[in-house]
C-alpha cells in the first residue's frame, strides 16, 4: 500500500464525530465574553446602592448612624454579588474548557515535537536511519492528530450533553438580571426622582445654584442609568442567543448555515453588550 | 444572615418581599408628590425618611434573593460542574507525555513495518495501533 493511501487511511481509522472545533472555538470565546460582562453587572448592583446613599447623605441629610446603616445594606448586596459572581464562574469554567478541548495549539503535539519524542526512542532502541525518522515522524505527528482530534471531539460532544444544566444555567443567569439587577436600577431611578423633587421642594429658593447644580447632576444621573438598563436588556438577548447555539452546536449542526447563522448572531449581541457595558460602566 | 437560615426561603420569594417594599417606596413618593401642598414640614420629613427606609430595606432583601439565587444554581447545576471536572481531567490525559509516547512508541513500530514493505503486516501493526490510540486517550 502506498504510504500516502495509508496515512489517509489512518485519518480515516481514527477521526470520528462530526461537532464543528472553529464553531466550538468561536462559542467559547463568546461566552466568556458573556460571563465578563455578567460579572459587571453583578458588581454594579451594590454599586447603584452606594451611589444612592453618597446622594442620599448630603440632599437628605441623612445622621452618621443612618448612614452606616444604610452602607451596611449596600455591603450586604456587595457580598451578595460576589457569590453571585463566584457562581457566575461557571458560565466561563465552561465557556474555558469548551475552549481548551477545541483549541489546537493546545492539545496538539506539534511535528518538531513529535520527532524530538521518537528521537529519544530511537536513542533507546535505534532502528531508524535519518529519512525513516522524518517519514515515521511526520506519520506519528499525523496520528496523534487525528487521534487527539477525534478524542476532543468525543469529549466536546460529552460535555455539550449537557444541555439541560446550560439551560438551567441561563435562567438563573436571567433571574439575576431581571429580579436582581433591573429592580436595584429602577431603585435607584426612583430615588433619584425622589431627590430631584425634594430639591425642588426645598432647596430651589433657599439654595437655589446648588439645588440647580444637583438637579442637572441627577438628570445626567438618571441618563446614564438608562443606558444600565439597556445593557442589562441586551445581556438578557444574548443569553437566549448563547442557549440556542449550543442547543445547534449539540445537534452536531456541523457546517449548517444555520449553526453559522447563529453564531454569527450571538457574536453580534456579545458584541453588542460589551460595547454598551464599555460607555455604561 | 438570619434569613438565610430558613432553608424554605426560595430566591422568588425573597425577590417578591423586595419588589412589595420597593413598591411601597415608589408609593411614598407619590404620596408625598400628591400631598405636598397640604402637608406640614414634619410630615414631609417623615414621607421621605420613610420611603429612604424602604429603598434600603427592599436592598437587603434584594441580598437575600441574590445568595439563594447563587447558593440554589450550585445545586441545580451540579451536573455541569461534573461534566466540566471530567472533561477537564481528559485535557490531561491528552496532555500526558506518558500516553502520547506510548502512541509513538506504536507508531515507530508501524514505520518500521512500512519500511519492509509488508502489507499483510502493515495492516496487523494498523489494527494494533488504533487498539494503543484509543486506550491512551480514554480516561
Amino acid at each position: 500500500m502506498p504510504l500516502k493511501g495509508l496515512l489517509i487511511a489512518i485519518i480515516v481509522l481514527t477521526v470520528t464525530g462530526c461537532t464543528s472545533l472553529p464553531a466550538v472555538r468561536t462559542f467559547s470565546t463568546q461566552t466568556r465574553s458573556l460571563a465578563d460582562s455578567i460579572d459587571t453587572v453583578a458588581r454594579d448592583t451594590s454599586a447603584s446602592c452606594l451611589r444612592r446613599l453618597a446622594l442620599d447623605v448630603p440632599i437628605k441629610g441623612l445622621s452618621n448612624d443612618t448612614r452606616l446603616a444604610y452602607a451596611a445594606n449596600c455591603d450586604e448586596l456587595k457580598q451578595a454579588g460576589n457569590q453571585f459572581i463566584q457562581f457566575n464562574g461557571m458560565t466561563r469554567a465552561y465557556g474555558e474548557l469548551l475552549g481548551q478541548l477545541a483549541d489546537n495549539q493546545r492539545v496538539f503535539i506539534d511535528e518538531a515535537a513529535a520527532k524530538s519524542t521518537l528521537a529519544q526512542l530511537n536513542t533507546a532502541a535505534p532502528s531508524f536511519n535519518a529519512a525513516q525518522l522524518n517519514a515515521v515522524s511526520a506519520l506519528a505527528n499525523l496520528v496523534l492528530r487525528a487521534s487527539t482530534d477525534a478524542y476532543r471531539r468525543h469529549e466536546i460532544k460529552q460535555v455539550l450533553d449537557q444541555h439541560e444544566d446550560i439551560v438551567q444555567l441561563a435562567s438563573l443567569l436571567r433571574s439575576f438580571i431581571n429580579h436582581a439587577y433591573l429592580p436595584v436600577l429602577a431603585n435607584e431611578s426612583g430615588n433619584l426622582d425622589s431627590l430631584a423633587e425634594l430639591l425642588s421642594d426645598r432647596y430651589l429658593r433657599t439654595e437655589p445654584l446648588r439645588a440647580r447644580e444637583l438637579i442637572e447632576s441627577i438628570k445626567q444621573q438618571k441618563i446614564n442609568l438608562a443606558v444600565r438598563q439597556q445593557s442589562a436588556n441586551a445581556l438578557l438577548i444574548a443569553i437566549d442567543a448563547m442557549v440556542d447555539v449550543h442547543a445547534a452546536l449539540q445537534k452536531n449542526a456541523d457546517n449548517d448555515k444555520l449553526l453559522i447563522e447563529l453564531l454569527q448572531d450571538y457574536a453580534g449581541k456579545i458584541r453588542q453588550v460589551s460595547s454598551q457595558i464599555q460607555s455604561a460602566f | 444572615m438570619a434569613m438565610l437560615k430558613d432553608k424554605k426561603l426560595l430566591p422568588e420569594q425573597a425577590f417578591e418581599i423586595a419588589d412589595a417594599i420597593q413598591a411601597a417606596a415608589a408609593a411614598a413618593l407619590i404620596l408625598r408628590r400628591s400631598l405636598k401642598a397640604s402637608l406640614t414640614d414634619q410630615q414631609y420629613d417623615a414621607l421621605v425618611s420613610r420611603e429612604t427606609a424602604l429603598r434600603y430595606d427592599a436592598d437587603r432583601y434584594r441580598a437575600v434573593g441574590i445568595t439563594l439565587l447563587a447558593c440554589n444554581g450550585e445545586i441545580t447545576t451540579q451536573g455541569l460542574v461534573d461534566a466540566i471536572d471530567q472533561a477537564t481531567a481528559a485535557i490531561n490525559t491528552i496532555n500526558d507525555v506518558g500516553r502520547i509516547l506510548n502512541i509513538l512508541s506504536k507508531i515507530a513500530t508501524l514505520g518500521i513495518t512500512i519500511a519492509s514493505g509488508n502489507a499483510q503486516a502493515i495492516l496487523s501493526q494498523m489494527s494494533e495501533l488504533k487498539g494503543v490510540v484509543k486506550a491512551n486517550t480514554a480516561l
